[in-house]
């Protein structure tokens, strides 16, 4: 009776461990998922000017929220998301160069293969009314040209200052660098990339 | 500031991540220097065009494929450990308790080890005496020394030394044995 009574309070207390863990899973998968929801877009895009083409920058988001998922308890919650999602596509993004390196060099116009036969990438649909709209398509693909040109490092760097606004910071703690290197990088990639664009004459003359 | 130095801090200037004294320092520069203020001028344009580049959309349903591929995500227990393990580290190991363990390991080796070691081959006596600015030697153990071939001897270090060098001529026969 006694005997009975003790492996049946163990049972109960496995029940209850294993029911708190499986609790604690669910409540981390609905959060993620909420992440995932919220940030995904914002991923792709940044994915998108690093690869320079949909197809790669599918893959690129898709990894770097299954690591993200992967290594969810090293998130600290009171930081914001964000910062840590930008750490991890940046080393997503330097593996898959390593394991695919022509990632780099397809065309922005060569059509990408998707799931409903071939599509020309779209890019430049913002929906921002016309005074927001001074890029073209044809100087959206210049840029992505000469951006894809780039040495990754000091592609990234740009991408994150210039299309995301991150400070010097920020930028350091997503590529694990220090704020010397991202200045560097910066300076440099800006004026390759000023270079490039002059000799595509995509160079935007009276921009302000 | 000469335009080397100026063509440097251009990108920083422009992202406002220089100091109050460069900032001047550039803006100066450029009011007088007509290259660098079209350097200056191209530089910002490109910072520009790149911020009105258009948003990169996905296709519509990215999101549901990306959740529908986690479902297939195992995370194994020993991950989850080790993820604990090192949001742990990163919120409370931060430089200055790492500093406070290290001084703490460095104090115990310091006085753990004794301060009065003789090494007779080199002939410097004590290390760690000399560091800490203690006396020289004083050496009451015997120290080992090649046997002559009738005799071993037992070998003392006079205490009176005051250079911490041990040479062959302070060394004191203190007994002999018979072989």
């Amino acid at each position: 009776m006694l005997r009975r009574n003790k492996n049946e309070t163990e049972e109960e207390s496995v029940e209850l461990t294993t029911s708190a863990a499986a609790a604690s899973e669910r409540v981390d998968r609905n959060l993620f998922d909420e992440l995932v929801q919220r940030h995904h877009k914002q991923a792709y895009n940044i994915a998108y000017r690093m690869t320079g083409n949909h197809a790669d920058a599918e893959d690129l988001t898709q990894e770097a929220f299954i690591r993200a998922f992967r290594f969810f308890d090293q998130y600290r919650r009171e930081l914001p998301f964000e910062s840590w999602l930008y750490r991890i596509i940046s080393n997503a993004f330097i593996d898959m160069l390593r394991r695919k390196p022509k990632a780099q060099i397809r065309s922005l116009d060569q059509p990408v293969s998707t799931d409903d036969g071939e599509a020309i990438p779209d890019i430049a649909d913002e929906s921002g009314g016309p005074e927001e709209q001074i890029i073209s398509k044809e100087m959206d693909a210049s840029i992505q040209a000469a951006l894809n040109s780039l040495p990754p490092g000091f592609r990234l760097a740009v991408i994150y200052a210039d299309i995301e606004g991150l400070s010097y910071e920020e930028i350091a703690d997503a590529m694990r660098c220090s704020i010397g290197t991202v200045r560097s990088r910066l300076h440099r990639g800006r004026k390759l990339l000023r270079d490039r664009l002059k000799s595509f004459g995509a160079f935007l003359e009276e921009g302000r | 500031m000469n335009c080397r130095r100026v063509s440097h801090l251009i990108s920083a200037y422009i992202d406002g991540e220089l100091t109050g004294a460069e900032m001047l320092e550039v803006r100066k520069h450029i009011g007088v220097c007509r290259e660098c203020a079209e350097d200056y001028e191209s530089v910002r344009r490109t910072k520009f065009m790149l911020s009105r580049l258009s948003t990169a959309k996905p296709r519509p349903d990215l999101g549901a494929r990306i959740l529908s591929r986690l479902d297939e995500v195992t995370v194994p227990v020993y991950l989850r450990l080790w993820n604990r393990l090192v949001s742990y580290g990163r919120a409370y190991l931060t430089p200055i308790t790492v500093g406070c363990a290290a001084l703490g390991i460095v104090l115990v080796v310091l006085v753990s080890k004794p301060f009065a070691t003789a090494d007779i081959a080199s002939g410097r006596a004590s290390f760690y005496s000399e560091m800490m600015g203690l006396p020289s030697i004083n050496i009451t153990a015997p120290i080992s020394y090649e046997p002559p071939v009738h005799a071993r001897p037992l070998v003392f270090a006079r205490s009176d030394n005051p250079s911490g060098v041990v040479e062959p001529s302070m060394l004191t026969f203190a007994s002999f044995e018979a072989p």
